[in-house]
């Protein structure tokens, strides 16, 4: 039997087939990535978990104990309602991951309203949550976000800080189209990532300088009249404002701040102006910084100069087009659920960052620290290898070891992570249970139910259910979600659909038409404080931060700490590998066979300089941790790449390697990075990319 | 009791300290109810607000938390008093009827809204149907929901007057439900804020 399924092994969500025999899939095909061919592979792989553990020796011993479902439960329960009699719900906390991120959001929604417990996240801070949050202050909506850019109907597409060929392959198609149909392209990125090959104008841009480049842009944008008067005039509060701050930001500073050529920037900016539509897709190049909120606006200001909003072949406003002409969307489904008003007051980083708190997500420095001042006394990671993808890891670690009350886990595999847990849960994979799927697969105007194609082997169970159990042990009144099944159809609720109704109709799913500049029709015309596109920011004014960007330096670096950089003379980010989904994936042969080990990218003459040649184990150190720690990775020279720039990965262990660590200090970066300020003052994000390192060759190789 | 003496007494109120309010007010707003919000406001269109008001100078949350009766008193009686207004204020009603109203309220019949605080007992919930605003004390239940509306008493209160800066986008403010609520609410809670006002 052939069906159709949603791979959900990264955020992309393609449309792929199965194969199935005798109960099992045994093949993948129409998959745009290794990611979706090697579905099979996790599902059935030899290490895959199977059934509820408890630690029988001390945390990390790796002494377990095969228990019940019921056991588990139970014990879960019990040791959760003791930690929420005693501290408090916000004792709680519950972490979700990149592996079943989909449903994980889900599961952090049933605990947060049931349970309830507000101290939850999914690992956004260090991901999109600054570029969403201004997205929010500044149109009311997302149209920089993975489903903004319209790409097909696009004349002039910037990726800035993104690599789509590996973090968005599906969209990437359709903007292959475009550009094979005359489309420009212009790139910001400091690596020759494949579209910087493609580019009409590649931008070799020194990490942590974005803001200055959409400073100058906006700068050049008004200067030379090239804006859209009428939008502007029309629908933009704000400009005068941003038109006199711009002047301080002309584009032979920013050649200076940027290491780009003034005139690239001045081309770069006519370019986007006068190629109409054009559209911008922003990603984690300009986040994961202290100036990450205020350098996504920057570039949102850009669209907004252009007009290029809501428009075919601009930026799309999703959640307005989804509110008025499509209205309900199951992601805002789950996204709006919160827990009794008391309970949310307690979250985290409330008073700190009232935005993260609004968007209710808790600041994850600060519940760290917390979890060290037992503050925080249990934790759930919902397919979170949290040990592994976050900063700081080696405090997490000790943390986790020494200072919880009670760690559960939930997982397809052990992990160093799970290493660490009092009880380990077996997860069901995608393939194994009912979803409910918003698809931010191009177009974005799909919902799609992939039902459960085969059963889960072993004892792995939906932890959709697990939350839900658990709810009911605690004593919650559970309405309306009695199960999983009650749940989807609560999420299809104004759909005025049944999850199974949803199944039988043709392709399993419901697409919804798109209306373009929804703004004209809509009342207001954007979900701003001022109903307006805000250029320059009255909740940012409110609360205090910058109304329009001020230009910041990245912390360290080559202008702010001249004397640092002599000694750390490079500077480092990271990158995404086709063959994985963060830390997932390492264990899987056809996925670690494309990429077996974690390659540190350098220039040539950097790396001669440093008797470095391709292939070579290399040391990497960082101010913070020098002296203390160092991570290794292999070498790879890359030509084109910015001279002053190395690129590793993130995330990565070797599941091959002896536990409990697994390897998970040995060449990832996070166990060299720690959670100490500055931080974003909107987002609290500290600086985890374009940082000052140093690298020689390993003695052992 | 009459409309005039209802008049004084919410005078009298207002020069009242929290202590001497924490008597008074839960009396009054039972001899308001007996004589009848309708008939209160249409003597005293600004009853409401001034009640408000105080609450708010005497610290809310903290007078809520000390007074909790008040929340349902206060919460029965706002809410039978704005059902009784909207069908005389045109521009409520206008908005009740608007297109994009309507074109939701075919799918949903209503919108039901809690209002909660996070900081004192206070409570409320309140119906949008067509042409219609119904509501009173204590919270829906989370499956009868469409929309929430909390945070601070303060906050809950200046919104009910239209008066929180950035409104729906003020950060002490939160919501949840689906987003596409947000943008239907907030002109209803405009209009209702200009009949407490008298408008």
């Amino acid at each position: 039997m052939k069906a159709d399924t949603v791979c959900l092994r990264c955020h992309q969500k393609c449309i792929v087939t199965a194969e199935v025999k005798d109960r099992k899939i045994v093949k993948m095909t129409h998959t745009p990535c290794i990611k979706g061919a090697t579905i099979p592979d996790v599902m059935y792989h030899p290490d895959r978990l199977l059934y509820p553990l408890k630690r029988v020796g001390k945390r990390g011993e790796g002494k377990w104990e095969r228990i019940s479902w019921d056991e588990a439960l139970n014990t879960i329960a019990g040791k959760l309602g003791e930690i929420k009699d005693k501290y408090g719900p916000e004792a709680i906390h519950i972490s979700d991951g990149s592996g079943q991120k989909h449903i994980g959001l889900q599961v952090i929604s049933i605990a947060a309203r049931l349970w309830p417990c507000p101290n939850t996240h999914w690992g956004r801070y260090t991901c999109q949550t600054p570029d969403e949050f201004q997205n929010w202050v500044t149109w009311g909506d997302s149209p920089t976000y993975e489903f903004g850019p319209d790409y097909e109907h696009s004349k002039c597409i910037v990726y800035w800080g993104s690599n789509p060929d590996i973090a968005t392959p599906s969209q990437t198609q359709v903007a292959l189209k475009a550009l094979r149909a005359g489309a420009k392209l212009i790139v910001i990125d400091p690596r020759p990532i494949p579209m910087a090959k493609r580019a009409d104008i590649w931008l070799r841009i020194r990490p942590g300088t974005d803001m200055a480049l959409a400073l100058a842009m906006a700068n050049v944008i008004i200067n030379e009249k090239l804006y859209d008067k009428e939008f502007v005039e029309k629908w933009c509060v704000g400009f005068d404002k941003l038109k006199e701050h711009v002047q301080k930001y002309p584009p032979d500073w920013a050649a200076k701040v940027t290491g780009l050529a003034e005139e690239d920037i001045i081309n770069a900016a006519r370019m986007y102006a006068t190629t109409k539509p054009a559209c911008v897709y922003v990603r984690l190049g300009t986040q994961q910084q202290v100036t990450a909120t205020q350098t996504s606006r920057s570039i949102s200001l850009l669209i907004g100069l252009c007009g290029n909003i809501d428009v075919p072949g601009g930026n799309l406003l999703y959640y307005r087009t989804y509110r008025d002409a499509l209205f309900w969307h199951i992601y805002d489904m789950d996204k709006g659920i919160m827990g009794p008003a008391a309970v949310e007051a307690k979250r985290i980083g409330a008073k700190e960052y009232p935005f993260m708190h609004k968007g209710r997500v808790c600041d994850i420095p600060g519940t760290i620290r917390a979890m060290g001042r037992g503050e925080v006394r249990g934790l759930w990671c919902v397919c979170d290898n949290l040990i592994v993808a976050e900063i700081g890891n080696r405090e997490i670690w000790d943390i986790m070891k020494n200072k919880l009350d009670f760690i559960f886990v939930s997982d397809f595999f052990m992990t160093p992570t799970a290493e660490l847990a009092d009880i380990v849960l077996p997860a069901a994979f995608y393939q194994e249970i009912d979803l409910l799927v918003g698809r931010f697969q191009y177009p974005s105007n799909v919902i799609t139910a992939a039902p459960k194609l085969v059963e889960p082997p072993g004892e792995c169970k939906d932890d959709r259910e697990v939350a839900i159990e658990i709810s009911k042990r605690l004593g919650a009144d559970v309405t309306p979600w009695e199960s999983v099944k009650d749940w989807l159809n609560w999420r299809l609720k104004y759909m005025g659909i049944t999850y199974d109704e949803l199944c039988q109709k043709p392709g399993s799913r419901i697409t919804l038409p798109r209306e373009f500049r929804r703004y004209e029709k809509s009342t207001p015309p954007f979900g701003t404080a001022s109903g307006k596109v805000e250029l320059y920011s009255s909740v940012f004014e409110a609360v205090g931060y910058d109304p329009l960007p001020v230009y910041q330096e990245p912390p360290d670096g080559p202008v702010s700490t001249p004397e640092l950089f002599k000694e750390f003379p490079l500077i480092y980010v990271h990158y995404r590998i086709l063959s994985y989904m963060h830390s997932e994936g390492r264990q899987i042969e056809r996925q670690r066979r494309l990429t077996p080990d974690p390659y540190l990218e350098i220039h040539p003459e950097k790396a001669a300089k440093l008797g470095i040649k391709e292939g070579d184990w290399v040391c990497l150190e960082m101010p913070k941790t020098k002296g203390e720690w160092h991570v290794k990775y292999k070498a790879r020279l890359v030509p084109e790449i910015h001279p002053d720039v190395v690129a590793g990965p993130h995330g990565w262990w070797f599941p091959e390697k002896p536990g409990p660590e697994h390897g998970c200090f040995d060449s990832n970066i996070n166990a060299v990075l720690t959670l100490d300020p500055p931080y974003d003052p909107a987002i609290g994000v500290m600086q985890c990319r374009a940082l000052l390192c140093r690298v020689w060759k390993a003695e052992s190789q | 009791m009459s409309g005039e003496l209802i008049d004084k007494k919410i005078d009298a109120m207002l020069q009242m300290s929290a202590t001497e309010l924490k008597r008074a007010l839960p009396l009054t707003l039972d001899e308001i109810g007996r004589y009848g919000i309708e008939k209160a406001l249409g003597e005293t269109p600004d009853l409401l607000t001034r009640i408000i008001k105080k609450l708010i100078e005497v610290d809310a949350a903290k007078f809520v938390s000390e007074v909790p009766e008040v929340s349902d008193k206060f919460m029965d009686l706002f809410w039978e008093g704005i059902g009784a207004l909207t069908p005389k204020s045109k521009e409520l009603m206008a908005e009740l009827k608007s297109d994009r109203l309507m074109s939701v309220l075919t799918r949903t019949k209503q919108i039901n809204v809690n209002i909660e605080a996070d900081d004192s007992p206070l409570s409320g919930h309140f119906t949008i149907s067509q042409g219609k605003i119904s509501g009173g004390s204590g919270l829906l239940h989370f499956k009868d929901k469409d929309f929430r509306i909390f945070g601070p008493t303060e906050v809950l209160l200046t919104l009910l007057l239209d008066e929180l800066a950035l409104g729906f986008s003020n950060p002490k403010l939160m919501t949840d439900g689906h987003p596409a609520f947000s943008g239907l609410v907030r002109p209803v809670t405009q209009g209702i804020a200009k009949i407490i006002k008298g408008g």
